[in-house]
């Protein structure tokens, strides 16, 4: 157990470039979990922070914003289109480009659990999709009413800790991400990441158990609280320090800059599940989980040259794809008429009621239907007889 | 203590039926209850063969097959040679060995390497493209070291495909002593050169999607020579690697299609430029139709873009080349076409032309190519021609697919061990033996494969392994669903046992105290 460990230790000594865990993606999932109009803050909340990931550059396609409700529609508002995040109404959240990926009742647990470990039935498109791989950062903020150990999702159900907890376990194991930050903003929100055991993850949450989590403050106009205390407070950071993407500032400043007095309640941040623990997690800087890792290339123009040498080569490849298209072509007419033939002479009874039949709506396993109405009729006929029989066998 | 109560004395009927009543409940309970309490809560597990997906298989090697041929050698001197390079050729590379041929005729395939012998003046191995093989050439009398110079050639021309195979085994955690120490013996900037091609490229799969795109500021242009420019520069390459990698490829003409809002280009004298920073956010993914994820696999973009006339010429602030790679996403290349005068109108002299010729697609479609070779993962060794390059990927990415399999499998064996919550469906089941049997085919088929024929079967059994493997993992009857702590369970079951089950118990216990009451009498 223990010398693989030496020697992966002394082969990181070696190996310093090999090893090091550069990122060559970032991701961001967004979440908000509740519905309702006295929830305004919770879509603030979770805008400001795609606001500011998208600042910071990573791009909608790699952004997954999940929101129950559609503030800036609700007829409560006073200042329809729009959602703000402060009393002096100066940024709107909502603005022109806004790419919701899950609204409505599609933010369920079910989900986000899929979204997650990524197993979809086929058709999901890939902008509903975490498609993340070992070398991705993924960011991801939750906010919403919670409490120990749960996070409820609009009323109707929750996401436990250990549900978070065995996601991330099977995103770890299936390499869907490098290093990955989680945000949550409820009440008792450390408690959503007590039961965390996957490698590589920063955890970070707004309250200690039995505590609440505060909003910040409200607009008179609007109506309700705009935004929590402890997203005002890290948005403010971001906001302050992190300016662009060549900015410095790390996850230890981050965290060191809650400040209980303000914010109303003790936040907390796990390290112990990342690899180096608080020392390492403390060093990696704020934009490698809230900015875009800049891997643009401009192609030069020697490199063109260089594959101009093989152009030779290319152009028998395009001899060599031609008489195989070519002959793909002719083998598959000659094909197509062989089958033409046979289906004719052999059944061509079949295939023409197979063609003529128009597409309709399918239904699931056909024969279930009459076996089902047998059935029900049979406890109906088995329940009539025991009440007949049954206040005979008594009387 | 009836009678004290003053209670009835109850009939002998009523006491029957009183255990007649207990009895049915309980016998619906056990036959109707429980059958279908377990029914609806039990979750469905097959049980997956856990020891062979987890079972690792470190040494793993393979051969490249080369071919030798001459038109001057006589048949046996050729056999000769052949077995001579072999020997040399086993060196310090120990993940793949030569596998040298000689034949009077070679033919090409998807993995030979070919090298024609001939004599000339001195000791030389060129590529020549028109014949698509090595052209060897030995001084009179030099066939005695012949072999020595054939072995140094292909050691060193192969280096670098060892140190990628090398480099995927460490990164995959596959990696041993003999393989760490290798590394250590590479020139620093080829390991560079390997780990940056590896970022940038997409992670290897079986399935792409090629999305070719012509987006324009304004109406015109609406036309291209695709058909053309695809035949030209693209579809060799997919037809090349075929026997790996089901490439698809579509094309799109969008108009009206400005890029990302947040981008503003600057006026320099005459002309408009980008920032480098504005390459990253120039993709309008909100409104662009991209990605249509059509079936499995990634999709590569590339996007031809032409602005608006008044933005013309849009270059960027460099002075470069017009064209970037986003990495592991696609390639841009900004098309600046000549304006075309216009007698129409009156109000605009100049417009942009109504459709873009071969001719002015070269540039973008040259990059294109570049591009796609790189996101691909196609090795960018400059010792290698390109044929020899697509030969040498396709070896690498069965490789990685392998690879990639039987690490998907050892992850699901993991964590169905770990989460005893996850359901685990008879297909899946499925999906893993059909993987498992394909990756034995595959291990197999790698230690005997000297032909470019019997490297086809491995091909096919590599990538219907991994397609196999992915569809079980990623099985979308596995998401298990929300999980109950024990102390969660009491709160559920209590009290609906509760109020329930004490009635029922103590009913069955005095029915039991009668029965042995009147045992005893």
């Amino acid at each position: 157990m223990h010398l693989p460990l030496l020697l992966l230790w002394a082969l990181s000594l070696l190996l310093p470039s090999l090893v090091h865990s550069a990122h060559t993606s970032n991701w961001a999932v967004l979440v908000s979990t509740s519905r309702f109009w006295f929830n305004y803050r919770h879509l603030s909340n979770t805008l400001s922070l795609y606001r500011t990931v998208k600042r910071l550059g990573i791009p909608d396609s790699q952004i997954l914003l999940l929101l129950p409700d559609d503030m800036a529609c609700n007829p409560r508002n006073a200042f329809p289109g729009t959602v703000y995040s402060n009393a002096d109404r100066r940024m709107d959240l909502y603005g022109e480009n806004v790419e919701v990926d899950y609204r409505g009742y599609e933010v369920t647990v079910e989900n986000f659990i899929r979204l997650l470990t990524d197993r979809w039935a086929d058709g999901v498109p890939a902008s509903k999709r975490l498609l993340t791989d070992e070398g991705s950062n993924v960011l991801i903020y939750m906010t919403g009413h919670g409490g120990n150990e749960f996070l409820k999702f609009q009323d109707s159900e929750e996401i436990s800790s250990w549900d978070l907890a065995d996601a991330f376990s099977q995103m770890r194991e299936k390499r869907r991400f490098n290093e990955l930050l989680f945000m949550i903003d409820t009440c008792q929100a450390n408690t959503l990441y007590r039961q965390f055991y996957a490698q590589g993850v920063i955890a970070t949450g707004s309250s200690e158990e039995d505590e609440s989590s505060y909003s910040h403050h409200a607009d008179n106009d609007v109506g309700v609280a705009v935004i929590d205390r402890w997203t005002y407070y890290v948005l403010q950071f971001l906001e302050n320090e992190v300016k662009d993407l060549q900015s410095e500032k790390t996850l230890g400043d981050l965290f060191d800059s809650y400040d209980v007095e303000k914010i109303h309640s003790r936040p907390g941040v796990r390290w112990d599940l990342f690899p180096g623990g608080e020392q390492a997690g403390r060093n990696r800087r704020v934009v490698d989980f809230f900015g875009n890792v800049q891997g643009v290339e401009v192609q030069d123009r020697d490199s063109k040259d260089s594959l101009k040498e093989d152009l030779d080569g290319l152009m028998i490849l395009v001899k060599e794809y031609e008489t195989f298209a070519a002959a793909q072509e002719k083998n598959r007419t000659m094909r197509d008429e062989y089958t033409v033939q046979r289906d004719t002479a052999s059944m061509g009874k079949v295939q023409g009621l197979h063609h003529s039949k128009p597409v309709g709506p399918m239904r699931l396993k056909k024969d279930s239907f009459s076996l089902r109405q047998v059935a029900g009729a049979a406890i109906l006929a088995g329940l009539g007889s025991l009440w007949y029989f049954g206040s005979k066998v008594v009387i | 203590m009836s009678l004290a109560m003053g209670t009835p004395v109850e009939t002998q009927r009523e006491v029957s039926l009183r255990s007649r009543v207990v009895w049915s409940f309980w016998v619906i309970i056990l036959l109707l209850g429980l059958p279908t309490w377990w029914a609806t809560t039990s979750i469905e597990r097959a049980s997956l063969p856990s020891d062979l997906m987890l079972a690792s298989h470190d040494d793993l090697w393979y051969s490249i097959p080369v071919c030798l041929s001459s038109a001057s050698i006589a048949k046996n001197e050729l056999a000769k040679l052949a077995w001579e390079t072999q020997k040399l050729a086993k060196g310090q590379q120990f993940l793949f060995k030569f596998h040298v041929q000689a034949q009077i005729q070679c033919q090409q395939d998807a993995v030979t390497t070919l090298i024609t012998i001939a004599e000339g003046e001195d000791y030389d191995i060129q590529y020549s493209s028109r014949s698509a093989s090595f052209e060897a050439r030995y001084p009179e009398g030099g066939m005695p070291s012949l072999p020595f110079h054939l072995a140094t050639f292909l050691q060193s021309a192969f280096l670098e495909e060892h140190a990628s195979v090398a480099y995927q085994l460490f990164t995959s955690g596959k990696s041993n002593e003999d393989i760490q120490s290798f590394i250590q013996t590479l020139p620093q900037d080829m390991t560079n050169n390997i780990q940056k091609a590896a970022n940038r490229a997409f992670k290897p799969g079986s399935n792409y999607h090629l999305s070719i795109s012509l987006f324009t500021a304004g109406s015109a242009p609406s036309s291209w020579d695709i058909r053309q420019a695809l035949d030209t520069y693209i579809e060799p390459i997919v037809y090349a690697l075929s026997s790996t990698s089901n490439i698809s490829v579509a094309s799109q003409v969008q108009l009206y299609s400005s890029f990302s809002p947040s981008v503003q280009p600057q006026q320099r004298d005459s002309t408009w430029r980008l920032k480098k920073e504005d390459l990253t956010s120039f993709v309008n993914t909100a409104e662009w139709p991209l990605s249509p994820s059509i079936g499995q696999g990634p999709t590569i973009n590339f996007i031809t873009y032409v602005p608006a006339k008044q933005f013309i010429p849009l270059l960027l602030d460099d002075n470069s080349t017009n064209s970037w790679l986003v990495p592991q996403w696609g390639g841009i290349t900004i098309l600046n076409p000549p304006l075309r005068s216009n007698e129409e109108s009156e109000l605009e002299s100049e417009v942009l032309p109504d459709h873009l010729d071969h001719a002015s697609l070269v540039p973008a479609f040259e990059s294109f190519q570049t591009q796609l070779l790189q996101l691909l993962g196609v090795p960018q060794s400059t010792k290698l021609p390109l044929q020899e390059r697509l030969k040498s990927f396709q070896r690498l990415s069965a490789l990685s697919l392998y690879l990639r399999t039987s690490s998907n499998l050892g992850s699901l064996a993991r964590l169905a061990q770990r989460l005893s919550n996850i359901p685990i469906p008879r297909h899946v089941l499925r999906s893993v033996d059909s993987a498992l049997a394909r990756l034995s085919v595959f291990q197999q088929c790698l230690t005997t494969s000297t032909t470019g024929e019997s490297w086809s079967t491995c091909f096919t059994s590599a990538r219907a392994a991994f397609v196999e493997s992915e569809k079980a993992f990623f099985d979308k009857s596995m998401v298990g669903q929300v999980y109950f702590p024990d102390e969660h369970k009491v709160a559920v079951y209590l009290p609906l046992l509760g109020p329930v089950g004490v009635p029922l118990v103590v009913g069955l216990l005095g029915e039991m105290k009668s029965i042995i009451g009147r045992r005893k009498r």
